[in-house]
């Protein structure tokens, strides 16, 4: 690289241009070398370690988090009246308290569920998530078959996966609790979506 | 004196060395159009570091305000709504853009050896910014961004093995939430930034130490990058510019719909454009499915890494003549793919009607709660709080969930869509009105399926006998004289003032004197509505209560026990007792009441 026209020589006052890295020095042996290499990544490392060991912690926080299927009531039998040839799933919101980090959140919607009466004392309970990839699936009664509008998953009454439909698991099934008065109670929680066993995300 | 402290710098920092290397790098053959894409890219990248930084000055990255940050930041800060559109339009053009730096580098084999590494640099700056958008797309925590990044971290946790570990640090526990927020954050601001910018660096040296691959035939004299691609460079940049400001001003910002709220999944969830043909891909899911692993492997880890496998790997066979044939072909039956995959997956969407309604349903939640917003400021529990005690948004929703299977709101189910079946209650529009009375009374309608046709009360099951209101409206009114049908109206108005309505405030206002009348006639004249009804402190029997009909309490009172002495009593025939069984809470009640009154504005 040629320097631009008129650049001036340095005065002798002035300090000199930066100079070349030294070279190494004579007496260097390899046996050495190796010996200071390997002590300056020594102290080097346990310097950073330290802080690279408290980030790594903290960051990698969540990996602990497990969640409980928590047992939510939903409704109650008369709401979901047996008919003739068999009851069509009903809707209902998830309304829990629920905790997310510093929040307590008062009850409120954390899901929802489609309820099936199928029998006198038999209710039948789907996590409304679409087991695809998490959307919301409707019921839609003109077809008898529940439809996932994200992408085109169709499930049958029963649940199962229903024609030629993305998902590769059938509605996720939840455990239900009849209680006294005909409290209809349901175990909720999400299960990891896109793949054909039911596993859950807690 | 400027030119002594330029040498006196100079002499200590050897700047003008450096600035002379930046600007007079050898351009064979002369400046170019075609050499514009990776300074506007650049260029683009600068633009995202400013609106960026100055978006960060007013954000809050949490889960209750979020939302609400960008919503002061677009509505209330002047120009907000065009720095955030600046910021998002630009993050648009870049995936063109770079596109075209892509198709350039390859077509004029600016790939090949030695230039590898560099070429590497440049798909890590592609995977980087596709990373950024992504991350970005959740920060404002809206319904579309949510539901959106939602679907993105299932499918990342499809990755063997890692997946579902990873997909937990990515969103800060099992569910979204607060730190999902700030994750996102501290990897769209700082984390990807920063190696951003590190590859950049590594990116323009390694361009600077190659040299520019020059297009053959050269066809202009040899220049240097400073003035004459410069400028072109220069005008390139502006037209980048001009784009997102005409897309900036044309779509008013950057959309934001209303805020994320987790119970509700916002069906009309998209990706952006350029992540489509992805989503496209996913619907084609099942004819993969009889491949090992299954569709899900191949749409979302198999297909993706093969597509970047191949482009990481072009540059090792494309010294032959044949290999670089190969790539071009390769690259451009990628591209047509990809564009295919986008069209049909726009072309769904064009077509699927129930999409078409959650965009529009999106639509006006997310006015309303801005609306909100704006008129009663932000709760400190956050805007969603807003939409959830909205009974304008909220009550069409319990309608049409709740009771739209018996009764009907102006024929419909509430939320405006058809009823499949014929309804078995009463016809709710106009709840409380004259009009609803006058339908209720006539001897024409009462068995219809407007009013109680479809119910018990008009056709009682054999063991049982026919509801005494209906025998009074189809065996007496008809038989009544017009003295009794004028007392008969004022009765209705009388009743019906009792709903206060705010609808018909001025009317019950112009007929006070009328309406004195009616509830004199209600008990003293030969009606004989006080034989059963309740009016007013006086009279009463086994009919329902009717003072304050049609109120907002009565309402309230007949959803949460309707069998209850004031309501049906024990004449009740199958509406549940929504309060009483907590199917609804009071609040709910109450926000059905208020809306079907049309008190809500």
């Amino acid at each position: 690289m040629t320097p631009p026209e008129g650049e001036p020589q340095p005065s002798p006052q002035e300090p000199p241009a930066p100079v070349e890295a030294p070279a190494p020095p004579a007496e260097s042996t390899p046996r050495r070398d190796f010996l200071k290499t390997a002590a300056c990544a020594a102290l080097g490392g346990c310097a950073i370690a330290a802080p690279i060991g408290a980030a790594v912690v903290v960051l990698a926080n969540p990996l602990r988090s497990r969640g409980v299927p928590l047992p939510v009531r939903i409704t109650t039998l008369s709401a979901l009246p047996l008919t003739e040839p068999h009851a069509p799933p009903k809707f209902f919101q998830v309304v829990t308290e629920r905790r997310d980090a510093w929040t307590k959140f008062p009850a409120r919607a954390i899901g929802a569920v489609f309820l099936q009466r199928t029998g006198e004392n038999e209710v039948v309970a789907f996590n409304a998530a679409c087991p695809h990839l998490g959307c919301a699936v409707e019921y839609r009664a003109g077809r008898a078959a529940f439809y996932c509008p994200c992408h085109n998953s169709e499930f049958a009454v029963t649940g199962e996966v229903h024609g030629k439909s993305p998902s590769r698991r059938g509605l996720d099934t939840l455990p239900v609790e009849l209680r006294e008065e005909g409290e209809v109670w349901v175990y909720f929680e999400n299960f990891k979506a896109g793949i054909a066993q039911k596993v859950s995300l807690a | 004196m400027i030119r002594w402290f330029g040498d006196w710098l100079d002499r200590r920092i050897d700047h003008r060395r450096l600035l002379h290397e930046a600007l007079y790098e050898a351009v064979p053959g002369g400046a170019r159009w075609r050499y514009v894409w990776g300074s506007t890219l650049t260029f683009a990248i600068i633009v995202q570091f400013i609106t960026g930084l100055a978006l960060w000055f007013g954000y809050s990255p949490s889960a209750q305000t979020a939302w609400e940050s960008i919503y002061y930041l677009e509505t209330a800060t002047p120009g907000g709504w065009w720095l955030r559109g600046i910021h998002h339009w630009t993050a648009q053009l870049m995936v063109p853009l770079l596109a075209f730096h892509l198709l350039q580098v390859v077509i004029d084999g600016a790939y090949r050896a030695p230039r590898e590494v560099n070429f590497w640099f440049g798909l890590g700056l592609l995977g980087l910014t596709l990373a950024l958008s992504l991350t970005g797309y959740l920060l404002p925590w809206d319904q579309k961004g949510y539901w959106a990044s939602k679907v993105a971290t299932n499918l990342l946790a499809n990755v063997p093995f890692v997946g579902p570990s990873l997909q937990k640090l990515v969103i800060g526990g099992s569910d979204f939430g607060h730190f999902t927020l700030t994750r996102f954050f501290a990897l769209h601001a700082g984390l990807l930034p920063a190696l951003l910018v590190a590859l950049i660096v590594g990116h323009v040296w390694l361009f600077r130490r190659h040299g520019l691959t020059a297009r053959q035939p050269l066809r202009k004299p040899n220049t240097t990058f400073w003035p004459d691609q410069v400028l072109v460079d220069a005008v390139a940049c502006l037209a980048v510019m001009a784009i997102v400001l005409v897309l900036d001003w044309w779509q008013h910002g950057a959309e934001l719909t209303s805020p994320a709220n987790p119970s509700e999944s916002y069906s009309a969830a998209r990706p952006d454009w350029y992540f489509m043909g992805l989503f496209q891909l996913l619907k084609f899911q099942d004819h993969f499915e009889q491949l090992p692993g299954g569709g899900m492997l191949w749409c979302t880890v198999i297909i993706p890494g093969a597509v970047a496998g191949f482009l990481f790997l072009m540059p090792l066979w494309s010294g032959s003549r044949f290999g670089h044939g190969l790539n071009l072909f390769a690259l451009s039956c990628g591209l047509l793919v990809f564009a295919a995959l986008t069209a049909i997956a726009f072309w769904h969407d064009a077509h699927d009607e129930h999409y078409r309604d959650a965009v529009a349903q999106g639509h006006r939640e997310a006015d309303r709660v801005k609306e909100l917003a704006t008129r009663n400021g932000v709760p400190p529990e956050g805007a969603l709080a807003l939409l959830t005690t909205d009974p304008f948004t909220q009550a069409p929703k319990l309608f049409a969930a709740k009771c739209a299977s018996c009764h009907s709101y102006d024929g419909r189910d509430g939320l405006g869509a058809a009823l499949g079946d014929r309804q078995s209650a009463a016809e709710l529009k106009g709840w409380g009105s004259r009009e609803w009375l006058r339908n209720f009374l006539d001897p024409e309608k009462i068995g219809g399926d407007h009013i109680w046709g479809g119910t018990a009360l008009v056709h009682p099951p054999a063991d049982k006998k026919r509801n005494p209101m209906v025998d009074y409206v189809l065996d007496d009114i008809p038989k009544y004289t017009p003295e009794e049908k004028a007392m008969l109206e004022r009765v209705i108005l009388a009743v019906s003032a009792e709903a206060q309505l705010p609808v018909q405030r001025e009317a019950d206002a112009r007929d006070a004197v009328l309406i004195e009348q009616g509830r004199k006639e209600f008990g003293d004249s030969g009606l004989n509505c006080a034989d059963c009804h309740e009016f007013r402190g006086e009279g009463g029997g086994k009919g329902c209560l009717l003072t304050g009909w049609g109120s907002r309490e009565w309402t309230a009172g007949i959803v949460h026990n309707p069998a209850d002495k004031n309501y049906y009593g024990k004449r009740n025939d199958r509406m549940q007792a929504f309060g009483q069984k907590h199917e609804l809470s009071a609040r709910q009640i109450d926000m059905l009441a208020q809306w079907l009154r049309g008190e809500v504005n």
